[in-house]
């Protein structure tokens, strides 16, 4: 089977996934005790308004009929409209998903650039000083709750030495603007991930070392960088490729705190801010959104893991 | 034939016996290293300083007194207090125990219905595999995060929903750890040698597939202890979790946020002490799995 | 001069059960041209003789004592980079499973390549690699460049392992059992190739290997390590004809053709935290005396280039007389090419 197929069919087995999601997000409203218009207008409304609004979302047909025009909604990219603001919902998530994108990709960029440098020098230090500092600075990583790193950065850099701005994510036609609004949130999200990554390629690489391979490069006179960073590293990181596609869907879901705590305009605040404001559909949409993102990240990792590995033949998997 | 069993015939003396011997070593495993001793101490003082909170705590943690607002450290206020003058020491140290509190009933709740639904699904194989399996997959579409902010929403924020948002979050998790582990198990020779003599499902399951699934879900069920714990104080942070005036370490970070200019110490305590528990039980978690499985020297589980 | 002078080397490892010490001050010489065979069996510290010769011994070994001399350099007083420049250049090694020493990750034909551009090669490194795979024998050798080592059989991988040895064509070319881990007809092959391009290239080779059989095909000379010590060296007729020390019998033994003179060893090799005192192979050995148990045996010359470590031999003077007494002569003749 050629890469392509393979693609294809991973593709395709994704899909049984998205609409389980699909159907998660249209039941789970239903789950909630009482009437959905009721909780969502508040209990003062009377009672002619209540109807025409169950009218307008279709409350008033039956379970079966709502659920297939809800899917068929999501197929066509109709996510409904937002009880709050009256807008499509689809494209209230569309305005904020690039600050969404920009904070989990500079995240991940972050852990990547910090977490497996260290992880590679811990290795080759193994047991000594250099080593056992990586790893108790990487299992404080793991052991910080990322919103209070958050809170302290905005304490540090944005309040005593005012560096950085400790709100917003600036314009998205202003690149200067965006990057500075980015660094304190990503560095914020990359150190959990970071963390993560270092005690991954640290062990990924302790292995790969003792290889004979390795030992077979010196022999052939290649310098002691190429054969740690090309040679050793190379191979060692086909498992931490896996884990950081599963990394960067977490981080992805990481994005609903931290903008929060930096007051970003992404698509994570407007879930939080949609559920305190019992905004349904949005809460729907913005549901579906994350675990796609989320779903779609796998996938990508999948792909790339097997292109990684020339060992990997599609035929296994 | 099939003998019906009662849960002590099945659970006898022996059972105990061996589980106890094996829990000593593991213990005596752990011990033996730097990152055990310090987990293990951390864990136990945290524990102490929960259970003894009354007598620690120099004060009522939800006493409020306005005359001393936002009050900086000083010897009558060890860390400050907050912006209705609750004393932030006694405050955290009410915390650790509503920390623990989650933290143990959450990956209780996970570990209870994931190794559940993993061994059903391991042991009986076919059509309830399949059906339980793709549970997983749908369950496992989603980051632990949104997911426990999904059942939040659903049922309301409050601790208890809190708990089991966590918990059900974590499951599938736990799920696919023993759904592996109990189909390995079943395929063993003492299985068919107890399926054979006619002993019920029940006791097969509790006698031998329990203990051989044990160890791995210990260590994960340690390793998710600080997961579950930072989960939830992020929930709580956000409002979605404890309620106030319940002394939550979230809910305090979440007080002092607005103050974080003028007070603080309202914001670093809380998150130092949030990271003193979840430490605990991160070290704890890695040398058990060392010594679980010394193959595998990293904490690689921790995810 | 000598090409390798190796003298008195001695490489420990710490491990928690204590320090072993893998060689034990080993000392031999190498010529050009010449081809030396280290024989004995695992643990006999044969592989790790070759690393410290290469400077590839990491932590938690170290050599601690002796020197390497190649030519008119002290290995190991170059710095790691001046040492690279020789490594793949005028020294290159063949490891002893092929499928395991080259990367999984790149094609053969970047491996080769590579080696070539590290060191210095002036020509069209592509060019070269296609002739280097020619030479080796691997058929199509255009299209097996692009290959990666798990695509390759295991004798196709040990002549892609040779190929990349001897790309910058080495005076000195360290072969560490590179036949063992093949089936009987490709070792055969394989020993061959390492003839022809011996003869070709008119190299010197160090090579290891636990079978005397194989040591008869392709050595000049022998040295029989036991314990980090090599307790006979000799010209590889020699040994054959008349092997002193009671080693190197049982090794021969273990040949079909030999076996009926002589007396299998008895016991295993005892590992390194747990070596006998005295000579290290007196538990096994059916001529221990008391001196035995006491000290080691200093190397003592037995023949003409030939040295033994064993106190049979060491009342004996220099006089080049082999001892008559004490050991039965080994009668037979040079065993058959096989």
């Amino acid at each position: 089977m050629g890469f392509r197929r393979y693609v294809l069919k991973r593709v395709l087995q994704a899909i049984p996934t998205i609409i389980a999601v699909v159907t998660i997000a249209f039941f789970m409203i239903r789950f909630i005790p009482g009437d959905p218009v009721e909780i969502m207008m508040g209990y003062t409304s009377d009672q002619q308004v209540i109807e025409s609004l169950q009218q307008r979302y279709g409350l008033d047909q039956p379970l079966w009929r709502q659920y297939l025009e809800f899917m068929y909604g999501y197929l066509t990219f109709d996510f409904g409209t937002s009880v709050r603001t009256g807008r499509a919902v689809e494209s209230m998530i569309m305005a904020r998903l690039p600050h969404t994108i920009l904070l989990a990709t500079g995240g991940m960029i972050i852990a990547l650039l910090i977490g497996i440098p260290a992880g590679i020098i811990a290795a080759v230090n193994r047991d000594e000083m250099t080593d056992d500092g990586v790893m108790v600075g990487a299992l404080l990583g793991v052991s910080t709750p990322d919103f209070w790193i958050g809170l302290i950065l905005i304490l540090v850099f944005a309040g005593s030495l005012g560096i950085f701005p400790a709100t917003g994510a600036g314009s998205l036609n202003d690149p200067v603007e965006l990057l500075h609004h980015l660094v304190l949130p990503a560095i914020t999200l990359g150190t959990f991930t970071a963390s993560l990554i270092a005690r991954l390629t640290r062990s990924s690489m302790i292995g790969v070392l003792e290889k004979d391979y390795v030992q077979a490069a010196r022999a052939r006179g290649i310098g002691e960088r190429t054969v740690i960073y090309k040679h050793a590293f190379r191979n060692a990181s086909v498992p931490v490729i896996t884990v950081v596609g599963l990394y960067f869907g977490n981080a992805i879901a990481g994005t609903i705190v931290i903008e929060e705590v930096f007051a970003r305009p992404g698509v994570g605040r407007l879930l939080l801010d949609s559920i305190f404001g019992r905004d349904y559909p949005v809460v729907q949409g913005t549901v579906v959104v994350i675990a796609v993102m989320y779903i779609t990240v796998n996938l990508i990792t999948d792909l790339v893991y097997t292109k990684a590995d020339p060992k990997i033949t599609y035929e296994d998997t | 034939m099939k003998t019906r069993n009662t849960f002590y015939d099945v659970v006898d003396k022996r059972f105990l016996l061996g589980l106890y011997r094996r829990i000593n070593s593991v213990v005596k495993d752990v011990m033996r290293t730097r990152k055990g001793r310090f987990g293990l101490v951390t864990i136990v003082l945290v524990t102490a300083i929960a259970i003894l909170a009354p007598v620690l705590a120099p004060y009522d943690p939800a006493s409020q007194n306005l005359t001393a607002r936002l009050t900086s450290p000083n010897t009558t206020y060890l860390l400050g207090t907050d912006s209705y003058g609750r004393d932030i020491l006694s405050r955290i140290i009410y915390g650790f125990r509503i920390s623990l509190l989650i933290g143990v009933v959450s990956v209780g709740v996970g570990v209870a219905i994931g190794t559940i639904m993993g061994t059903v699904s391991g042991y009986y194989g076919g059509w309830v595999d399949e059906i339980i399996g793709r549970l997983i997959d749908i369950m496992l579409a989603f980051p632990f995060l949104l997911l426990a902010l999904i059942i939040v929403a659903v049922l309301g924020p409050s601790i208890t929903n809190m708990m089991i948002a966590v918990g059900i979050s974590a499951a599938p998790q736990f799920a696919r750890l023993a759904r592996g582990d109990a189909l390995t198990a079943s395929e063993k020779e003492f299985v068919t040698a107890a399926d054979s003599i006619g002993r019920s499902h029940f006791s097969i399951i509790v006698e031998h597939i329990i203990p051989n699934i044990f160890t791995s879900v210990v260590v994960m069920a340690t390793l998710y202890m600080g997961r579950a714990i930072i989960i939830s104080a992020a929930l709580s942070f956000l409002g979605l979790g404890v309620q106030p005036p319940t002394p939550s370490l979230g809910l305090i970070l979440a007080d002092g946020r607005d103050f974080i200019a003028l007070a603080p110490w309202i914001t670093i305590a809380p998150g130092l002490a949030i990271v003193l528990v979840v430490l605990g039980f991160n070290l704890l978690g890695d040398a058990l799995n060392d010594a679980l499985d010394p193959e595998l020297q990293t904490g690689d589980k921790l995810q | 001069m000598s090409l390798l002078e190796i003298t008195d080397l001695e490489t420990t490892f710490d491990t928690q059960a204590g320090e072993i010490v893998a060689t034990d001050g080993i000392s031999f010489e190498l010529e050009e041209g010449e081809t030396l065979g280290i024989v004995g069996e695992s643990g006999s510290g044969k592989s790790v003789t070759a690393l410290s010769i290469m400077g590839l011994i990491r932590n938690p070994g170290q050599v601690k004592n002796g020197s390497v001399r190649f030519r008119d350099k002290d290995l190991h007083s170059l710095s790691d980079r001046e040492l690279r420049k020789l490594l793949g250049r005028d020294i290159s090694m063949v490891f002893q499973e092929a499928s395991s020493a080259l990367n999984p990750a790149y094609t053969i034909g970047h491996q080769i390549e590579e080696t070539l551009e590290v060191n210095d090669y002036k020509g069209d490194p592509r060019e070269r690699a296609v002739d280097l795979l020619e030479q080796v024998g691997i058929p199509s050798p255009e299209e097996n460049l692009d290959k990666y080592p798990h695509q390759y059989s295991g004798g196709m991988a040990q002549r892609a392992m040779i190929a990349i040895a001897i790309s910058r064509e080495p005076q000195l070319l360290i072969a560490d059992e590179p036949t063992t881990a093949l089936d009987v007809t490709i070792q055969a092959q394989i020993l061959e190739l390492f003839n022809d391009i011996q003869e070709e290239m008119n190299m010197s080779m160090i090579f290891i290997s636990h079978d005397m059989g194989i040591i008869w095909e392709v050595c000049d000379r022998v040295a029989v390590m036991y314990k980090g010590k090599i307790v006979e060296i000799a010209e590889t007729e020699q040994i054959f004809k008349d092997p002193k020390h009671p080693y190197t019998r049982g090794l021969l033994q273990c040949l079909p053709q030999v076996s009926e003179q002589l007396e299998p060893i008895k016991g295993t090799v005892p590992s390194g935290a747990t070596l006998p005192g005295g000579c290290t192979f007196h538990p096994r050995c059916e001529y221990a005396t008391d001196a035995c148990v006491e000290g080691f045996p200093e190397s003592a010359r037995v023949g003409e280039n030939h040295r033994a470590s064993c106190y049979l031999y060491t009342d004996h003077d220099e006089s080049g007389e082999a001892p008559s007494g004490k050991l039965p002569q080994n009668q037979n003749e040079k065993p058959i090419n096989y």
